[in-house]
């Protein structure tokens, strides 16, 4: 039965239109001042609502980018409804774009492979960031990033190693400090989950993956412009406030595997501010599907298909 | 039902308490010092439960904590939905899971008041808008606004509801010490305070007030004195939910997926383990299999 899985991505992509805007602005933390290496008034502000519109990870600054969506719409833009990895992208090992194509075709043949979101399961990093919305709460010795599925959430500590050693867990061990403008983190020690793969095409991981992540606000202009360029890689299915002339986030992230790639790679993730005015509840086993208003629905009222007889 | 003209009483007078406290959230004053990972609290003569190695008063964690799950609680339950615990009771018994099916079963989130209840340790952040009490394990986030806003005239159904706060400078101290919160539905549900299913009413109409502070004596010890305001309940029904900081400045947060371990398999109301060769198992005696009908050899 297929149907569960397709539920899960429709409140997926529900997801980027129902979800926040807080009316959190622009306001740093309380007890920013105290024990950071770097000066209070140097700390970029990141508070605030962030929404990026499309599903997948977008180009990358330069050099070797993600592998990218074979299948897409007339406009040249990823079709996000029928996910086929590239197995072809030279970052990948043979081994890693054998697990690709497989997926590909399991897509191709009109089924949906389980993957973490929609198998309600805790998303690995870097996986994590297809989450359309993101909240980083600043402190001063701790960077907390607020997910909507499944009310998820990530603690970065700041201006500390990595453990000796790291105990795996699906979110790894990240640490964080500031350079300047942007926000560093730095995460290893993954653990390798049931569905263990770094983006939605199925691209796997082993315990070798590092993933450094670099936070930093973009000009209104620039941030338009690299939304423009995403858009071209995913289509724009979230809904930024088209009057905010803010400035805007992108999250540049580098991916290091040598189990999995055969080179580094980056890619970017620009956010925008949400449209709508409330961080809502994402819960992901309630198996809900959305209405044409892109609204949630509890189990009782969600919109099931139903058989009196089996297609068989 | 009982509590249903407080609970309008408190509405009214809770949105002009939030008219007034707007100015507050702007004054320059001190917030508490809420870091770390706090820890379900539990009193000094708590048993140990070998089952699951946790501290409590006895069974699984509960609401009141200085008194044991379930009967144990005393809570003062109307007469029908006394019934509707004893029933639950009764179901789990049985080997089902009573009210608490779709916590347990569907790792659904518990909701307000559950998510109180700290299964996994709770990290708060304050900030001047915004206290956040993140939770873990497939509970929603709470946001306790304290931006002075008004209670919205569109809210939908959630699990955390809708909460609102202000702070507070009791001793007149410079630093904020108490943290009021109204927390309003609607709700989904069914939500119990714990695990036998111990019943909040299923209109999903309650009003949860708490104010939330550091022991004066104990600064290591936080206070959540919860009123639960709910038409199951023949009276308001406070506690003091305590919480103790993990000592380590830079806890090790832990992950907690409900999904990723649960060996249970809902098939609409009933429940059946999965054991692990994944063959379905009954979870109580003389349970009937699933409805088979549309499995043609084996529907015979």
């Amino acid at each position: 039965m297929n149907l569960r899985p397709q539920f899960l991505l429709a409140m997926t992509l529900a997801g980027a239109v129902a979800t926040p805007a807080l009316a959190q602005t622009a306001a740093p933390s309380v007890g920013l001042s105290s024990s950071t290496e770097q000066s209070t008034a140097s700390i970029p502000d990141f508070s605030g609502l962030w929404l990026h519109p499309g599903l997948g990870f977008g180009p990358p600054l330069s050099g070797p980018g993600p592998v990218r969506n074979k299948t897409r719409l007339p406009s040249g833009a990823s079709d996000f409804r029928l996910v086929v990895g590239d197995y072809t992208n030279p970052i990948l090992k043979p081994e890693a774009a054998e697990v690709v194509k497989k997926f590909g075709e399991i897509s191709l043949s009109g089924r949906i492979f389980p993957d973490p979101d929609n198998m309600c399961l805790q998303n690995p990093v870097p996986y994590i960031f297809w989450n359309f919305n993101v909240q980083l709460l600043q402190q001063p010795d701790k960077v907390t990033l607020i997910y909507p599925h499944d009310s998820d959430f990530r603690v970065v500590r700041l201006n500390q190693p990595h453990p000796a050693t790291v105990i795996p867990s699906l979110h790894g061990d990240s640490v964080g400090h500031y350079e300047g403008d942007t926000l560093v983190i730095d995460t290893v020690g993954v653990k390798l989950g049931p569905y263990r793969m770094i983006d939605r095409f199925g691209t796997p991981y082993t315990q070798a993956l590092h993933v450094i992540e670099r936070y930093r606000l973009l000009d209104y202009e620039a941030t338009k412009e690299a939304l423009e360029r995403a858009e071209k890689e995913w289509p724009r299915i979230g809904a930024i406030d088209p009057n905010y002339r803010g400035k805007g986030l992108q999250l540049e992230f580098t991916v290091e595997d040598p189990g999995v790639f055969t080179m580094p790679w980056s890619a970017t993730i620009t956010y925008g501010r949400n449209a709508n005015q409330s961080w809502d509840e994402r819960v992901c086993a309630e198996n809900v599907e959305h209405d044409y208003q892109y609204n949630y629905f509890s189990e009782k009222d969600a919109h099931l298909p139903t058989a009196n007889k089996p297609d068989f | 039902m009982p509590c249903r003209k407080l609970i309008y009483a408190i509405r009214v007078a809770s949105a002009l308490l939030m008219i007034v406290s707007v100015a507050e959230a702007a004054d320059g004053a001190k917030y508490p010092d809420w870091d770390g990972a706090w820890e379900r609290w539990f009193p000094a003569n708590a048993v140990l439960d070998p089952g699951n190695g946790i501290y409590t008063a006895g069974g699984q964690p509960s609401f009141d904590q200085t008194k044991p799950w379930g009967r144990g609680q005393k809570a003062p339950l109307t007469p029908e939905y006394q019934k509707i615990f004893e029933d639950s009771i009764a179901d789990q018994a049985k080997g089902g899971e009573g009210n608490f099916f779709d916590h347990a079963i569907r790792c659904m989130p518990g909701g307000m008041p559950l998510m109180t209840i700290a299964f996994t340790p709770l990290e708060i952040v304050v900030t001047a808008k915004t206290t956040y009490v993140l939770t873990g394990n497939v509970e929603p986030n709470r946001r306790i606004y304290t931006d002075g806003r008004d209670w919205p005239t569109d809210l939908t159904p959630t699990y955390a509801g809708y909460s609102i706060g202000r702070w507070l400078d009791e001793d007149d101290d410079g630093v904020y010490d108490v943290l009021e919160v109204e927390t309003r539905g609607p709700f989904k549900g069914p939500r119990a305070y714990d695990a036998t299913g111990l019943p909040l009413h299923f209109d999903n109409q309650s009003i949860f007030k708490e104010r939330i502070y550091l022991d004066k004596a104990h600064p290591n010890l936080l206070h959540d004195e919860i009123t639960v305001f709910d038409n199951a309940l023949t009276r308001p029904w406070t506690v003091d939910k305590k919480y103790t900081r993990n000592p380590n400045p830079r806890p090790r947060w832990t992950e907690s997926s409900c999904i990723e371990t649960n060996s249970m398999v809902a098939i609409g109301r009933e429940s059946y383990f999965m054991n692990a060769d994944g063959m379905l198992m009954p979870v109580r005696k003389n349970q009937p299999p699933p409805d088979l009908r549309y499995f043609k050899e084996w529907a015979k």
